[in-house]
């Protein structure tokens, strides 16, 4: 069986937290946007991680059931692959 | 989650300078790296050659801090950004830092080596001054012989490597037909367009580049300023006058080449150094602390006028040209006329109300609009607030420059205090 893939921030993007929310501007598409508190919390771990690793982490910060973490990570993420700010990548 | 973790604001800049003021520090920094030029723009705000420059080392220091406090967007520029030997190496550590970052040149040296180097660091934009749609036209401005050719030259060696260029035209009185120029070579080489309305003074205080702004009227006749009526509820002028007319020391500030840290191009206040105070001081600074709650409702006579909503001032434009900071000025009152008029067709200006100022240039604001297509100038009221925001801020009133005046600072002004000696090894200063 394959390792899970990994989450990489697009080079194409600048961000930083600003206060309690990360903001994303997507250079190519010159866009910015405003990630919630729990959407900057994901941004800032999800450079190497898999979606399991973002699940198990929204699990431990928040009060949230193991099922629904991970069917909003996997929304989230599929939402910031959508827009082309990471990509998956397969472990070497 | 499901109230929408990534959300896309319509206007960026309007979530920029929103999060600036949230956060209390800029988010967006201009960082000028060069003190020289390779043009002589007659419009231009600068003055070259009396500042000095930072070494590599202390720019990418300065980026680090920059980065620490926060700051999202870098506009590298100069003088002539690309006349530093290292200025990629400041573009590739400002990207390492996260920056979305534009660099802003006259594209004057951008041959396709440089082109190449350029599109590899990833650069949000490049943003490149552009006066007129034919060569006789921009050379006047730049007064550099061949400099058009040249600059488009360098803007289509950027598009080839997929670069996005912003086409930067400010209308001036010697490129009538400047605008439509740049607009259609902007469709043909794929370039997004920015045009302005305004010059501004020299930061020396000199009006000369005022003597070559176009005329009100050409600038309506080119659509740079648009028509203008009053519409909206007075809860809509309260919000206005709520706002703030630009995002000077708010949402952005100005680091000199020589690390002096000012809260916009123009406005003449040193809030510090961004290498020997450190940008968590200069940032916090008790000088930047006007321009973080400043609004419309700061500027005494405008937050009275009725064309208050047509006008787009620029305090240091007010400063220089009026002798107040925070008062109105006539070019910014001609403008909004102008506006005015565009809309309503023939404009009247009336004899100013009891109680206006003697010294008042003519025609100036602030006004009432009497009925449609008359203007009354009224009194220019200051309150005891205005007063004290005067005192504790002596900087903020001055004697007017005189129309025409060459000023130039004293050197001591203008020269940072820690002595630099260009270095014979990558042209940079140490």
């Amino acid at each position: 069986m394959n390792p899970p893939d990994r989450l990489r921030r697009s080079a194409d993007t600048a961000w930083r937290r600003v206060d309690d929310e990360v903001a994303v501007i997507s250079m190519d598409a010159n866009r910015i946007r405003l990630l919630n508190r729990i959407g900057s919390f994901l941004w800032e771990r999800c450079e190497g991680a898999t979606v399991h690793e973002l699940a198990e982490a929204v699990c431990a910060r928040y009060e949230v059931d193991a099922e629904t973490a991970r069917r909003d990570v996997d929304a989230f993420v599929d939402d910031l692959r959508a827009r082309g700010l990471v990509t998956l990548e397969p472990q070497r | 989650m499901s109230d929408g973790p990534l959300s896309r604001y319509r206007d960026g800049n309007a979530l920029l300078r929103a999060l600036s003021t949230r956060a209390g520090v800029p988010t967006g920094v201009h960082l000028q790296v060069a003190d020289r030029c390779n043009h002589t723009c007659q419009h231009c705000y600068q003055v070259q050659g009396q500042k000095g420059e930072l070494s590599l080392d202390e720019v990418r220091r300065v980026i680090d801090d920059l980065a620490a406090q926060g700051v999202l967007t870098l506009n590298v520029s100069g003088g002539e950004a690309t006349l530093r030997h290292d200025l990629v190496d400041i573009l590739l550590h400002a990207r390492a830092r996260g920056f979305a970052v534009r660099l802003y040149t006259n594209a004057f040296l951008v041959d396709e080596a440089l082109a190449d180097r350029l599109a590899a660091v990833g650069l949000h934009e490049v943003h490149v001054s552009l006066y007129a749609g034919e060569a006789a036209e921009h050379d006047l401005v730049t007064r550099v012989p061949g400099s058009f050719a040249r600059t488009v030259d360098g803007v289509r060696a950027l598009r080839a490597r997929n670069v996005r260029v912003v086409l930067k035209c400010p209308a001036t009185a010697i490129t009538p037909g400047g605008a439509q120029g740049v607009e259609q070579l902007a469709r043909e080489l794929g370039c997004a367009l920015r045009t302005s309305a305004t010059l501004t003074p020299r930061e020396d205080g000199s009006l000369l580049p005022l003597d070559v702004a176009a005329s009100p009227a050409s600038l309506v006749a080119a659509g740079l300023l648009t028509p203008w009526r009053p519409h909206g509820s007075e809860a809509d002028r309260a919000d206005h006058l709520a706002s703030g007319s630009c995002g000077v020391g708010r949402s952005g500030v100005v680091v000199l080449p020589n690390g002096d840290v000012l809260p916009c191009t123009d406005t003449p206040l040193r809030l510090g150094n961004a290498l020997d105070d450190g940008l968590a001081k200069v940032l916090h600074s008790d000088n930047i602390a006007l321009f973080k709650g400043l609004t419309r409702a700061h500027v005494h006579g405008c937050r009275d006028c009725d064309l208050v909503a047509a006008c787009h001032r620029c305090h240091a434009t007010a400063l220089y040209e009026g002798g107040d900071y925070l008062g109105p000025y006539a070019s910014a009152c001609a403008h909004a006329r102008a506006r005015y008029q565009a809309a309503v067709g023939a404009l009247e200006v009336l004899s100013p109300e009891p109680g206006c100022e003697p010294t008042r240039a003519p025609l100036m604001g602030p006004y009432k609009i009497e009925r449609e297509g008359q203007l009354r100038p009224i009194p220019d009221l200051k309150t005891s607030d205005d007063e004290a925001l005067a005192m504790r801020h002596s900087w903020i009133r001055r004697a007017p420059t005189p129309r025409s005046e060459v000023s130039i600072l004293p050197a001591s002004k203008l020269v940072r205090a820690r002595s630099r000696e260009r270095s014979d090894d990558d042209g940079s200063y140490r």
